[in-house]
């Protein structure tokens, strides 16, 4: 059963782990070889870049075909959502992605992830809420798949 | 001119001959058994020696988790991208 606080922030995956911002996009499109080579990071981005887009992109459709409809009808305790096993690692990837560019573009400390707390505002407490949130997702997905193997 | 040609073909052949590593780097985000399993996927690695590598990341802030010829170290690094991991190419001198 997912409350209405962790459906609201199922429903923001997507867009959590867009790669439009500068932060995000320069974490999720690191460099092959931090700098050294400019030639061959010239050409990774002409020809790798929109393979590893196409990637990204292909997870995150998987997410909000997944999540259409939901949380639909459902009690006051919450809804329900069933998942495939067979799609779980793209989630995991979906999810991956927006903990990522979330902590990129809000520009989280290790030790903000670490303690769980953030330094300042109830904005940023509520996407590092969202980030652990994601990683509780990922660790229970992953649980799952290694079950199956 | 020819000359030329000839040379800068066996810089270029010497540059991409010499063994690269590939090297996986600390990131605070990605979690540690995703990392273990990521290694398992792309490179074939047992589950222990996968976890090696990740603890070796996590402890010293990078690991060499490849090593050999340029194109297919490319192609990891790809794959690791491809997960989200951060990962480089350096040679192995």
């Amino acid at each position: 059963m997912v409350d209405p606080i962790c459906s609201h922030l199922l429903l923001e995956v997507t867009a959590a782990a867009r790669t439009e911002h500068p932060a995000a996009g320069e974490r999720l499109f690191s460099s092959p070889t931090q700098g050294r080579e400019p030639e061959f990071e010239m050409d990774w981005v002409e020809f790798v870049q929109p393979d590893l887009q196409h990637l990204f992109q292909s997870a995150l459709e998987v997410v909000d075909a997944d999540l259409k409809g939901f949380p639909g009808t459902h009690s006051e305790e919450g809804a329900t959502l069933s998942l495939a096993v067979a799609r779980l690692e793209l989630w995991i990837h979906a999810l991956n992605q927006a903990r990522l560019a979330l902590v990129a573009v809000h520009g989280f400390s290790e030790e903000e992830m670490e303690d769980g707390f953030a330094s300042e505002g109830s904005r940023r407490a509520l996407v590092l809420f969202q980030v652990q949130f994601y990683g509780f997702l990922q660790e229970c997905f992953l649980h799952e798949l290694d079950g199956e193997s | 001119m020819g000359g030329t040609l000839t040379e800068q073909e066996t810089k270029s052949a010497v540059a991409t001959d010499v063994p690269w590593n590939v090297v996986a780097h600390n990131d605070p985000v990605n979690l540690m058994n995703y990392v273990t399993r990521v290694f398992q996927k792309v490179f074939g690695y047992s589950k222990e020696r996968a976890e090696r590598h990740m603890k070796e990341v996590h402890q010293k802030g990078r690991s060499v988790v490849w090593t050999g010829m340029r194109e297919p170290a490319e192609a990891y690094v790809q794959q690791l991208h491809g997960h989200l991991i951060l990962a480089t190419l350096e040679k192995s001198i």
